[in-house]
């Protein structure tokens, strides 16, 4: 003869643990939150891929200075040595350095769009891996 | 998933719905380091027990019933006599979800994971970092007070 503790461990298939499978169905968050949290995302995920990005003047040890924008945690390595070529190409040693402002403008807008490449990536691979689970962002 | 887990366990629509999405937002940080439906789906769940437990515990959401209270309630279990087919079946699932938020969150957490998330004992075990034997007297306790609460409440749905 089995107690309830065995038939719960046997089956857990009582009827009411049947209603309390079905009461609890999943739910799904609004659509507007969720249109709002994808937004969010976004911003969240484009803040923090160009936070701290703004360029640093660094001074080498000949005396010379570079600028130098700081490394994505995301970007992969070809691109960071494919931006830092472009910057060696603003170096001059043994002087200040003189940023034209149509360069820096330049550069900025490529340091956004490589922000935005990383923010692309992220999301596909999220959304994704999601997708291949079976799993949906809201429920 | 995500947001059933947060709504269940919290019980407050707002406040589930800024736990999921600070969960998605974490794992859009981190998507690139999980490996595998499975790794994902028990990332997914873990983060958002811990953060749906520490959101409860923020806002001081309680249960408007401890279980001392409720084991005071002696009242025989309905056993497989329970038959819902004869009532409402909406008003039942409602009624369970209200239940539900009344049990204590030791309770309610593992019952969450067990019936919503058809997880076995000991995956929820290993998702909560808790010993198999501690989560099998949980789901019990808590599938216990659920019963007896049902019984009362529901009595014109128990048999």
């Amino acid at each position: 003869m089995s107690g309830p503790e065995e038939k719960f461990e046997q089956d857990g298939s009582s009827a009411f643990e049947h209603e309390l499978r079905q009461a609890m169905r999943p739910v799904d968050m609004r659509a507007e939150t969720l249109a709002k949290f994808m937004a969010l995302a976004e911003e969240a995920e484009r803040t923090r891929a160009t936070k701290g990005s703004g360029p640093r003047l660094v001074k080498l040890s000949d005396g010379g200075r570079v600028i130098a924008f700081p490394r994505f945690s995301k970007t992969p390595r070809w691109l960071g040595g494919a931006i830092a070529a472009l910057l060696v190409l603003g170096v001059t040693t043994g002087g200040v350095l003189h940023i034209q402002h149509e360069r820096e403008a330049a550069r900025t807008q490529q340091q956004f769009e490589a922000a935005m490449r990383v923010t692309d990536r992220a999301f596909e691979q999220a959304q994704q891996q999601l997708q291949r689970a079976g799993l949906r962002l809201g429920d | 998933m995500v947001f059933s887990i947060a709504m269940r366990v919290i019980g407050e629509r707002g406040v589930a719905e800024e736990v999921a999405q600070d969960v998605f937002l974490e794992l859009f940080r981190g998507a690139d380091k999980l490996e595998g439906d499975d790794h994902l789906r028990f990332w997914l769940r873990k983060v958002t027990v811990h953060r749906a437990t520490d959101a409860l515990r923020r806002t001081a959401v309680r249960p408007d019933l401890g279980a001392e209270e409720w084991t005071e309630e002696a009242h025989s279990l309905p056993g497989d006599g329970f038959d819902a087919s004869a009532a409402s079946n909406l008003a039942i699932e409602a009624r369970l979800e209200e239940l539900l938020l009344a049990l204590p969150e030791t309770l309610r957490v593992p019952v969450v994971l067990r019936y919503q998330e058809d997880m076995l004992p000991d995956e929820i075990a290993a998702l909560l970092g808790q010993p198999l034997a501690t989560v099998k007297s949980h789901l019990q306790r808590g599938l216990q007070l659920l019963r007896r609460k049902a019984a009362v409440t529901m009595k014109e749905y128990v048999r």
